[in-house]
């Protein structure tokens, strides 16, 4: 099997677009009211630690990804049950992305279509990629990047007529436990998902990169989701913001350029598609590399068009209704994600930090010995 | 030779799986297979139901006609997406309403509570959300939309139309449905709709949009007419345009001023346990009539009318300030939501009791005008001997 590697620039683009995927059309989550913008900020600060967690055990374990780690940690019988745990968190991640879009267009574009027709075709769009490869993936990422990004800074210059400044006032009048409940939402739900990057890890350059990749796309991520979360609250006001599940799509409706450039949120939301495209794709990536490593297959392109439809099936029936989705994506996720997330990676960290330094001692004890390559 | 074989198979595979994709939209639906609404009217009928009349585009007809055509369909049922469905059976054709500008409420239903009446509109998918909303100040609101328009072929786009240049007279609020909604479930502020009339005038009839109808919560309690409407405007700090008219030293009619800006501040205080707003208001304006060839640089000078001006302002604004507060309780000027926007804490303490809290409110009002021009010319008309 032929190594993949994506430059920095094309890993960060599919970063980028990977956090921003759901919360360009779902918002995010919005109990604090107007000050949601300043949860989010904490939820960004609070991801750089962990990013920096991520990109240390790149560092550790150059040129291996997720599954390798925890195999070669937690040797192979409970590194391979973490192996599963992932690669379901990865399955699972990317059937509620691709309902995310279903509801979307069940919802607001295609009312009387079947929601798994669409779910379908961009499942198999997302199959198709994976299974030409990350490389194409990262270079489709990039050039969706770009794409992506004038059309939400056009949306957002095109926005500025209808802002309400005074829907800012009062400034941190909320109660500070439902801030928190909002920073910690925005945290697992986009900003530490990342964590699924992991598991294409192997196709990063060895040299540092990782740091730059999780930290510089978190930030640029980070960017958009203020500028779409201020937009929202500006040109909505707190109160409808919460009544709604697609408050973005609501806010560019509400745009109307002197009677002339108005009804563009079925052209906004291309972006929504494309960013969730390569959501859905490097989950599906992920969980079939993860495959692959566990049951030791020659390559994980023997899976996807299984991995595929098993999640496109999974994400028809895991919601009964768009109200669930709402409730699971909002107060049960943050939850469930955090072992993911947060405790397993560190775990890992820490265990192998030890494993590292036990290395290097012994190394030392036996000075005769040729140092590896640094 | 066998590898081409394969190509071909998958080709063929990929160009059926692509006719899946590609053969279009689902739900299919053609313009003439559809009937646009233009505009709605809402009101109750004898047995309490609520009854439905859409102005339905016309889209039939020659080419040789210049505008389209309108027609009424009217139904009763209990909710309202029970008699938009059933109106297919009067229609023939399912309602297209992402087109509809207006929607015209009954004095009766609005005071009965406008949530059950405006909830499907601004939750179903099929209509949008930025469709003006009207009060009829007539017995119905059929009546109302079934005028025949003046400008226009159509009485809905027509009153689009008229919201849009509404800035030049404020002399009603422009409210779109979502605004509405908006202001429903803000607290400290209670919403506000236009009223619709029909102008009788040598036998002809037109509509005519004017004054405000007050809501408290959801329920209309009271009407406003074109001039309160301008003040409320003012004291909301929203006003765009307009004119005020301001009498001579006799009290007789005498100057127009043009409204070319307008700036209100509203500043809270508590003293002894009472709250106090203080509203101050800078108009800037432009004399644009003299009516008399007494006045202006003869028997008075600028400062005299833009003094008069503002005192008649201050007058206007307080006289309005206190029908609100005695009569409807009803707090259309925001002051609870630029409490809570400026002093979070001390709204905090009022907010549960704020109706009674803005009845017993203290104002002062403290009113500028300017006028910065008299237009082309610097005198009034003099007359010859």
């Amino acid at each position: 099997m032929s190594k993949e590697i994506i430059p920095a620039g094309q890993s960060i683009s599919i970063a980028v677009l990977f956090i921003t995927g759901a919360s360009l059309f779902l918002g995010t989550s919005s109990q604090s009211g107007n000050s949601s913008w300043i949860a989010q900020c904490l939820a960004i600060l609070l991801a750089l630690p962990l990013m920096l967690v991520y990109a240390r055990l790149h560092v550790l374990f150059p040129g291996k990804d997720l599954y390798d780690m925890l195999i070669e940690v937690f040797g192979s019988i409970l590194g391979r049950m973490l192996c599963c745990l992932y690669i379901w968190y990865a399955l699972h991640l990317g059937a509620l992305v691709l309902r995310n879009f279903g509801e979307f267009s069940k919802t607001v574009a295609l009312t009387a279509t079947p929601m798994l027709a669409p779910m379908l075709m961009i499942g198999l769009l997302c199959m198709w990629v994976v299974h030409a490869g990350i490389e194409v993936l990262g270079r489709s990422a990039k050039f969706l990047l770009l794409f992506s990004l004038i059309v939400i800074v056009i949306l957002q210059l095109l926005s500025v007529p209808k802002f309400e400044y005074h829907h800012l006032k009062p400034l941190l009048h909320t109660r500070f436990n439902l801030i928190l409940a909002d920073t910690a939402g925005s945290f697992t739900f986009p900003f530490a998902e990342i964590v699924v990057f992991l598991g294409a890890f192997s196709a990063i350059p060895a040299k540092g990169s990782a740091k730059r990749v999780l930290v510089s796309s978190t930030l640029i991520a980070g960017g958009i989701i203020i500028m779409i979360t201020l937009r929202n609250l500006l040109m909505l006001g707190p109160d409808i913001l919460s009544s709604l599940y697609f408050p973005s799509y609501v806010a560019v409706s509400r745009i109307n350029i002197g009677d002339f450039v108005t009804r563009i949120e079925g052209s906004a939301a291309i972006v929504f598609v494309t960013a969730l495209f390569v959501k859905v794709s490097l989950c599906l990536y992920v969980t079939c590399n993860g495959v692959a490593k566990v049951f030791k297959l020659g390559s994980y392109r023997s899976v996807v068009l299984q991995m595929g439809l098993i999640m496109i099936y999974l994400s028809d029936f895991i919601y009964s209704n768009i109200m669930e989705m709402e409730e699971f994506a909002y107060h049960i996720y943050k939850v469930y994600a955090l072992p993911f997330e947060v405790v397993i990676p560190v775990v890992l960290w820490l265990t192998a930090e030890l494993l590292a330094r036990r290395r290097n001692s012994r190394h030392k004890a036996l000075p005769e010995q040729q140092p590896e390559g640094s | 030779m066998r590898s081409l074989l394969r190509r071909c198979t998958s080709l063929i595979a990929l160009l059926l799986l692509l006719s899946l994709g590609l053969t279009g939209c689902w739900n299919y639906a053609e313009v003439d297979d559809m009937a646009i609404v233009a505009g709605v009217a809402i009101d109750k009928n004898e047995d309490g139901e609520l009854l439905l009349t859409a102005e339905v585009v016309d889209t039939g007809g020659s080419a040789d006609k210049a505008q389209a055509g309108y027609k009424m369909v009217s139904l009763s049922g209990d909710t309202m997406f029970e008699i938009v469905r059933n109106m297919i059976s009067m229609t023939g054709k399912k309602l297209f309403w992402s087109h509809a500008k207006a929607i015209i409420i009954s004095e009766e239903a609005a005071r009965e509570g406008l949530v059950k009446v405006i909830d499907w509109y601004s939750r179903d998918t099929e209509t949008r959300s930025d469709v003006f909303i009207f009060v009829s100040g007539e017995k119905t609101a059929r009546e109302v939309l079934n005028l025949n328009s003046t400008t226009e072929a159509i009485l809905s786009f027509e009153l689009a139309q008229m919201m849009r240049d509404e800035r030049y007279t404020n002399t009603a609020p422009t409210v779109e449905i979502w605004d509405f909604i908006d202001k429903l479930e803000t607290s400290g502020i209670n919403a506000t709709a236009p009223i619709i009339h029909i102008h009788r005038k040598n036998g002809e009839e037109s509509e005519r949009v004017v004054g405000t109808a007050v809501f408290v919560k959801d329920r209309m309690v009271g009407k406003l007419s074109g001039d309160e409407t301008k003040t409320m405007l003012i004291v909301k700090n929203v006003l765009k345009g307009g004119v005020l008219a301001v009498d001579d030293k006799r009290g007789n009619p005498a100057y127009s001023l043009e409204i070319i800006s307008n700036q209100t501040k509203l500043k809270h205080q508590m003293v002894d346990g009472k709250l106090q707003i203080d509203i101050r208001t800078v108009t800037k304006t432009a004399l644009d009539e003299v009516m008399t060839p007494d006045g202006f640089l003869k028997d008075e000078t600028l400062q005299d009318i833009e003094q008069r001006a503002a005192e008649q302002l201050q007058a206007d604004i307080l006289a309005l300030i206190h029908k609100m507060q005695q009569e409807y309780d009803a707090d259309i000027f925001g002051f609870g939501e630029s409490l809570y926007e400026n002093q979070p804490k001390l709204w905090d303490k009022v907010k549960d009791r704020w109706p009674e809290v803005f009845a017993g409110l203290e104002v002062s009002v403290k009113s500028k005008v300017t006028i910065q021009s008299s237009a082309k010319t610097s005198r009034a008309i003099r007359l010859g001997d």
